[in-house]
C-alpha cells in the first residue's frame, strides 16, 4: 500500500534529493520465484503457494538511496516462454532487469543464461536460497557466468527475504540517476535478445 | 403425494428413509516432510480429502452405508471428519440387549460376506471391522411387525473403506479399528510407532499391519464368534486383557496344525464370562454347526488357510442363505393394498425430507445452520488443549512450530457421533410439500414461480436458504433427470429454470446439460495417453500445484493426480493445441464438479473451450488473443465512451490487463465461489459472453479509473479488489440483452445471421467503436431502436439513403448543430448510434473518433457502408425524402 501511496503522490525532492523512475522487467523460468520476489520486495509478504502470473503483473517501490530517490515500475512477467509473444510492451523500454533462477533447478539457470541484453542494467538471482540442501546450482559457478557477463549477482529467498532488498538496492546503485526522471526510449528490447539467444548463441 | 419419492429414484443417490447422519474424526498424521519441490507435504487430513470419491463409487450397494462428505477441520489441526449414513442400532446393540434371535445369525452372517464379497471385488479392503460399525437397518413402520415375525434383520455396513481412504492408513494417526477386530498378522508386527502420534481412547496406539482382505475375513469371524456367543468382546475385555488373551491363544495354537483355528480358544474365554453364553453356543452349535465350522475357518492363525470372503459367502449360501431384497413385493399387491401404503406414508409428517437424497439431507444440514465441528467440541468428542497451552517452544518462518507437541494434540474418541436434525426436520415439515412436487407434463411445461422477489436475492443469500435449495434442488432433479426428453420438446426450459441460479448440489449436472454433454462423450477419455511423457508435464508440474489452492479439495495428492491427467488427456485429445499457463486453472472447475469422473470432466472442458475460448490455445494464438482484445476495446466504446477515451489517453489497453481474463474465461482471476457463479450465467450464453463480463468487471473499477494515473491504473488490475459479483452479472445480462450482436462479431468464431466484413487484428484498432452489420440494422430499424446519421455528401445521400437517416456531412464540426438532439434522444434511450458511410468508411472512422472523444456512447459504423444495405428495399427511401 505504501507503493501506492508513493505512486500517487511522489515523493518531493527533499534537500535537493531527486525522483527518478525506472522500468524494471523480472525474467526467468516458470515457477523460479519472481512474483513471490516482487510480493516479499514491495508488500514484504509471502506465499507458499503463489498462483502462476499469465501475461504481467504490475507493482511498484521506491528506494532510497543518498543522492536520489529511486521508484522502481516492476514488470513480473509471465515465466512460460510461449507468454513473451503474446505482449512484448510488458518488455519495451526496461532499464533494468532481474533475471531470476531457482538454485534447485539447474535447467532454470541455462534459461536463466539466454536473457541478455548489453545496454541495461541486469541482475542474475538465484532464488530459493532457504532451500540450499536441494542446491543444484553453484554459487561459484553462477557467480563466474555473471562475472563474464557484466551481470550483478545475488543469491535470494523471498521466503526468509534474504537479499531481496539488497539486490534491488544493487540495481539502483547502478542505474544511471543523472539520467534524470524520464525513461530512456532507446533502450534495448530483452524480447528480442531472447529470440537472438534461442537461436543458438548467447548473446553477451 | 407418492411423487415426492422422485428425487431419489432419478439417480441423484440413495435417499434419507430412516437413516440419521454420523460423524466419525479422523485424525491426520503428519510429519513435517516436504516435497520435492520444497513445498510442505500436504497433511495427512488434506490427503484424505480427495479420495472420498472413489468410495462413494461402490456404495450405490444396499449393504453398505452411504459416506456422504468427508470435511476438513478448522478447529482442530489436521483433523478430517467423515459424514456418513447412520442407524442407530448396531448389531453390538442387538447382541447386548439380547434382541438377536438365533435364527437370524445365518442371515447377518451372510449378509456381512456379501459386503465384504463386493467390496473385495472392487478391491476395497473393509478395515477394522467390528460388531458396532455393523448396522441394523429399521424397516419402515409398517413393515415391522412382518420382518419381526420373520426373524429377518436387514444390515448395512458402516465405516469401511478407511485404508483406502488414508492410504493403508499412513495417513491416520490413529489405526484403522479397534484392537478386538485386529487379526493375529496385524497384532504380531506391528512397525514401530511414529512419534507423532494422537492419543485415543480404546484403540492401541500407533500404526499396524496393513488391513487385507484376510484380515476382514478374520474380523469377520469375530464378528461371527460374537454372534454365536451372544458375547459383546468389547464389553468384556479391555484392550490389554484381550491383547493378553488372543496372546495366549496364539502361543497354545502355535504347535497345532497348519489349518490351526483360534475359534475354540476365544469361544472358551468367552464363554467363561457368562453362563447364558456357553448354553447359547451349545444352541448354536447344535441348530447351526455349519455356521459355527465356517466361523472357526475364518479364525484360522494362517491368512492362507482363511477362506476368501466370496469362499465364506458360497458357503453360507450352501448352508442356506439368501438374500431378500424386499418384505413387499409390489408387483403382486392389490390397488387397495398400494393404497393403504400411501396413505400410511402420508401420515408421515418427516416423509419429505426421508424421501430426499441422503447428500441432499446433509448439505441442507448444512444450510440450516448446524456446524458438525461444533457438535464434537460441544459433546466432548473431540477434545483440544485451550490455546495459551498449545503453543510452540520455537516457531520457524510461519510453518514451522517445533516444542511442546503434546500440547497441539488432540484427544478424540472414535465413535460414530450421530448428527442431530431435529431443526432440519422441522424446516422441511414447515415446507410446502407442493414447492417440492412438479409435473412437467401437468403444468405444460411451465415452471413453478417463487415467492416475491426471492429469486431476485443475491446469489450467496439464496444458496444459504433451506427451503429454496430444498424447492430448486427438487425441481432441477426432475428437469435433468429428463432432459434428453424435455430437449426435444421444450429446449429452453432448462436454460429458464437456471436463468435465477444453479444450486450448487446440481451445478455439475446442470453444466452438462448446458455444455450439451452427453455420457457418451466421455468415451473418447479411455482412449487417451495420459500417462505417457509429455512436452508440456515440466510446465504442469510446477503450476497445478499453486493451482486454485486456497480450495480444500484442489490442495489434496489426488486432485493434483487428477488435474494433471486432465490436462494431459486435453492436450492429447486436440494435438492443435498446446498448454499455456492459466489453463489448469480453467480445467480445476470441471475437476472439481465431476472429480471421480474424469472422462465428463474432458468432455465438458471440451465443449466449453470450444464454445468459449476456442483457438487461444493454439501455439500461436497472437491474432486470435488480439482481434478478441481490439473487439473488446470497441465494446467499451460503445458502452462507456468516457471511460474508453480516459483509458485510450493514457495508453492503457486491454492487451496490458486483459489476456488472463478472457484466454482463462476469468478462471485464473476470480476465486472458485465466484467464479462458478460467473460461469452459471455464462453457460447460458453465447461465445461473446466473457467480453460483456470484462465490461462489467470495468464498470465496477470505473470510479478508481477515470482520471487515475497509468501507475495506479495497472496497479489496480495487477491486484484486482473483491468484485461484487452479483452486480457484474445484472450489468452483463443487461448489457448481453441490449448490446446488438454484430458490435461483438469475432471472425474466427463465425456467427450464424451475420454477414461482416473480416477484418484483421491491426486493422480493427483503426476503429474506435464497433460495426454493425446489415442484418442488425435491418432489425434495429423495425424496432425504432437506432438513430442513423449519414455521413455521406448530399448528392449521395439524396439518391439514396436509410429510412430515418439524418444527413451529416459536414463531420469536422464538432458542435453536432443538427444532430444534436438525436445524439441525445438516442443515448437517453440507451439506443445505438449507427454512422453510414460510403464502404470505404474513411469518414466513418473519424467522425466515430470524434463523438467517442466527446463521451457519446452506443456509437457504431454499418459494416460495409451504404453499399451493404442498397440492396434491401424495406430500409431504403429512394431519391429526396426530405
Amino acid at each position: 500500500m505504501a507503493a501506492r501511496g508513493g505512486a500517487a503522490a511522489r515523493p518531493a525532492s527533499a534537500a535537493g534529493n531527486k525522483t527518478c523512475q525506472f522500468k524494471l522487467v523480472l525474467l526467468g523460468e516458470s515457477a523460479v520465484g519472481k512474483s513471490s520476489l516482487v510480493l516479499r520486495f514491495v508488500k514484504g509478504q509471502f506465499h507458499e503457494y503463489q498462483e502462476s502470473t499469465i501475461g504481467a503483473a504490475f507493482l511498484t517501490q521506491t528506494v532510497c538511496l543518498d543522492e536520489a530517490t529511486v521508484k522502481f515500475e516492476i514488470w513480473d512477467t509471465a515465466g512460460q516462454e510461449r507468454y513473451h509473444s503474446l505482449a512484448p510492451m510488458y518488455y519495451r523500454g526496461a532499464q533494468a532487469a532481474i533475471v531470476v533462477y531457482d538454485i534447485t533447478n539447474q535447467e532454470s539457470f541455462q534459461k536463466a543464461k539466454n536473457w541478455a541484453s548489453p545496454n541495461i542494467v541486469m541482475a542474475l538471482a538465484g532464488n530459493k536460497a532457504d532451500m540450499a540442501n536441494k542446491r543444484a546450482v553453484d554459487y561459484e559457478e553462477a557467480q563466474a557466468y555473471a562475472e563474464d557477463n557484466g551481470l550483478l549477482f545475488m543469491e535470494t529467498s523471498a521466503k526468509t527475504s534474504m537479499n531481496v532488498t539488497d539486490v534491488f538496492m544493487a540495481i539502483a546503485k547502478k542505474l544511471p540517476l543523472g539520467a534524470g526522471p524520464e525513461p530512456a526510449r532507446d533502450t534495448v528490447d530483452p524480447s528480442q535478445s531472447t529470440q537472438r539467444a534461442s537461436g543458438g548463441s548467447c548473446c553477451k | 403425494m407418492a411423487l415426492i419419492a422422485d428425487a431419489g429414484l432419478l439417480g441423484m443417490g440413495r435417499r434419507l428413509g430412516e437413516a440419521r447422519l454420523g460423524a466419525v474424526v479422523l485424525a491426520g498424521s503428519e510429519n513435517g516432510a516436504t516435497c520435492l519441490n520444497g513445498m510442505p507435504v500436504a497433511p495427512g487430513a488434506v490427503r484424505m480429502l480427495g479420495r472420498l470419491g472413489r468410495l462413494q463409487e461402490l456404495e450405490e450397494h444396499p449393504l453398505l452405508a452411504r459416506h456422504v462428505a468427508i470435511i476438513r477441520s478448522t478447529t482442530v489441526p489436521n483433523a478430517a471428519i467423515l459424514i456418513s449414513e447412520h442407524y442407530e442400532e448396531s448389531i453390538e446393540d442387538l447382541i447386548f440387549l439380547e434382541r438377536l434371535p438365533e435364527s437370524a445369525i445365518r442371515n447377518v452372517a451372510g449378509q456381512i460376506a456379501e459386503a465384504l464379497c463386493h467390496l473385495h471385488e472392487r478391491r476395497v479392503v473393509a478395515g477394522g471391522m467390528d460388531v458396532s460399525h455393523v448396522l441394523v437397518v429399521p424397516p419402515p413402520p409398517r413393515l415391522q411387525q412382518l420382518q419381526q415375525k420373520a426373524g429377518r434383520i436387514h444390515i448395512r455396513l458402516a465405516r469401511f473403506g478407511l485404508p483406502l481412504l488414508s492410504d493403508d492408513g499412513r495417513d491416520l494417526a490413529t489405526p484403522i479399528g479397534v484392537a478386538h477386530a485386529m487379526a493375529p498378522e496385524q497384532l504380531l508386527a506391528p512397525p514401530p510407532l511414529p512419534r507423532w502420534t494422537v492419543p485415543v481412547k480404546g484403540s492401541t496406539s500407533g500404526r499396524l499391519a496393513p488391513c487385507s482382505r484376510k484380515a476382514d475375513v478374520w474380523a469377520a469371524g469375530i464378528v461371527l464368534l460374537q454372534l454365536c456367543t451372544g458375547v459383546v468382546v468389547s464389553q468384556c475385555f479391555s484392550t490389554r486383557e484381550w491383547l493378553a488373551l488372543m496372546n495366549d491363544v496364539i502361543r497354545d495354537a502355535a504347535d497345532g496344525p497348519r489349518d490351526v483355528s483360534l475359534f475354540e480358544g476365544l469361544a472358551r474365554s468367552l464363554c467363561e464370562q457368562t453362563a447364558a453364553a456357553g448354553a447359547r453356543l451349545g444352541r448354536v452349535r447344535a441348530a447351526y454347526g455349519r455356521l459355527v465350522t465356517v466361523a472357526g475357518e475364518c479364525l484360522r492363525l494362517r491368512t492362507k488357510c482363511r477362506p476368501s470372503a466370496p469362499e465364506l459367502l458360497q458357503r453360507l449360501k450352501d448352508d442356506g442363505y439368501t438374500r431378500e431384497e424386499s418384505d413387499e413385493d409390489w408387483s403382486e399387491m392389490s390397488v387397495e393394498e398400494m393404497g393403504r401404503i400411501v396413505d400410511e406414508e402420508e401420515k408421515d409428517e418427516d416423509r419429505v425430507v426421508k424421501s430426499m437424497p441422503i447428500d441432499d439431507v446433509f448439505f441442507l444440514w448444512t444450510l440450516s445452520g448446524a456446524s458438525v465441528e461444533k457438535i464434537l467440541l460441544d459433546r466432548g468428542v473431540v477434545k483440544t488443549k485451550p490455546p495459551v497451552l498449545a503453543g510452540a517452544l520455537v516457531a520457524v518462518d510461519d510453518l514451522q512450530l517445533t516444542g511442546n507437541e503434546e500440547g497441539r494434540r488432540f484427544d478424540a474418541v472414535i465413535t460414530t457421533t450421530v448428527l442431530p436434525m431435529t431443526n432440519l426436520r422441522e424446516k422441511v415439515r414447515s415446507l410446502n410439500a407442493l414447492t417440492l412436487l412438479h409435473s412437467m407434463e401437468a403444468t405444460a411445461g411451465r415452471l413453478p414461480t417463487w415467492r416475491e422477489g426471492e429469486e431476485r436475492l443475491p446469489v450467496v443469500v439464496k444458496e444459504k436458504d433451506v427451503s429454496y435449495q430444498a424447492a430448486r434442488m427438487s425441481l432441477l432433479a426432475h428437469l435433468l433427470a429428463s432432459h434428453s426428453h424435455l430437449q426435444q420438446a421444450q429446449p429452453a426450459l432448462l436454460q429458464a429454470a437456471v436463468a435465477a441460479d444453479v444450486p450448487p448440489l446440481r451445478r455439475a449436472g446442470v453444466w452438462r446439460a448446458l455444455l450439451g454433454v452427453s455420457p457418451l462423450d466421455g468415451d473418447q477419455f479411455a482412449a487417451l495417453d495420459t500417462v505417457s511423457a509429455h512436452t508440456s508435464d515440466r510446465q504442469l508440474e510446477v503450476d497445478i500445484p499453486r493451482c486454485h489452492q486456497y480450495e480444500e479439495v484442489m490442495t489434496s495428492p489426488s486432485a493434483h493426480y487428477k488435474l494433471k491427467r486432465l490436462l494431459k488427456a486435453w492436450l492429447e485429445a486436440h494435438p492443435r493445441y498446446v498448454y499455456w499457463q492459466g489453463l489448469d486453472s480453467l480445467a480445476a472447475p470441471f475437476l472439481l464438479l465431476n472429480f471421480e469422473n474424469l472422462p465428463m470432466a474432458l468432455a465438458c472442458m471440451t465443449s466449453f473451450i470450444d464454445r468459449y475460448t476456442r483457438d487461444f490455445f493454439l501455439k500461436d494464438n497472437s491474432h486470435i488473443i488480439q482481434e478478441y482484445l481490439a473487439v473488446f476495446n470497441h465494446l467499451i466504446s460503445f458502452v462507456d465512451a468516457t471511460l474508453y477515451t480516459c483509458l485510450a489517453e493514457m495508453d492503457f489497453f486491454p492487451e496490458l490487463y486483459a489476456i488472463p481474463w478472457f484466454l482463462t474465461c476469468f478462471a485464473h482471476v476470480l476465486p472458485l465461489h465466484k467464479l462458478l457463479h460467473v460461469w452459471d450465467a455464462l453457460l447460458r450464453a453465447e461465445t461473446s459472453f466473457p467480453l460483456f463480463v470484462g465490461v462489467s468487471v470495468l464498470l465496477q473499477l470505473r470510479p478508481s479509473l477515470i482520471g487515475a494515473s497509468f501507475n495506479d491504473v495497472i496497479l489496480l488490475f495487477s491486484d484486482l479488489p473483491d468484485l461484487q459479483i452479483d452486480r457484474i452479472l445484472s450489468d452483463t445480462r443487461e448489457l448481453y440483452a441490449r448490446v446488438p450482436r454484430s458490435c461483438v462479431h469475432l471472425a474466427q468464431r463465425r456467427e450464424e445471421g451475420h454477414t461482416m466484413t473480416e477484418y484483421t487484428a491491426a486493422q480493427l484498432r483503426t476503429f474506435c467503436c464497433p460495426r454493425l452489420s446489415r442484418e442488425d440494422l435491418i432489425d434495429l430499424v423495425q424496432r425504432e431502436a437506432v438513430a442513423i446519421v449519414d455521413v455521406r455528401s448530399p448528392p449521395e445521400f439524396h439518391r439514396g439513403s436509410i429510412v430515418r437517416s439524418v444527413n451529416y456531412p459536414n463531420v469536422d464540426d464538432a458542435t453536432m448543430g443538427s444532430i444534436r438532439t438525436l445524439l441525445e434522444t438516442a443515448q437517453a434511450n440507451r439506443h445505438p448510434i449507427c454512422i453510414v458511410d460510403v464502404a470505404t468508411m474513411t469518414v466513418a472512422k473519424r467522425f466515430s473518433s470524434l463523438l467517442v472523444s466527446n463521451g457519446v456512447c452506443g456509437v457504431t459504423m454499418l459494416d460495409g457502408g451504404y453499399d451493404a444495405v442498397r440492396n434491401t428495399p424495406a430500409l431504403i427511401r429512394v431519391g429526396s425524402g426530405i
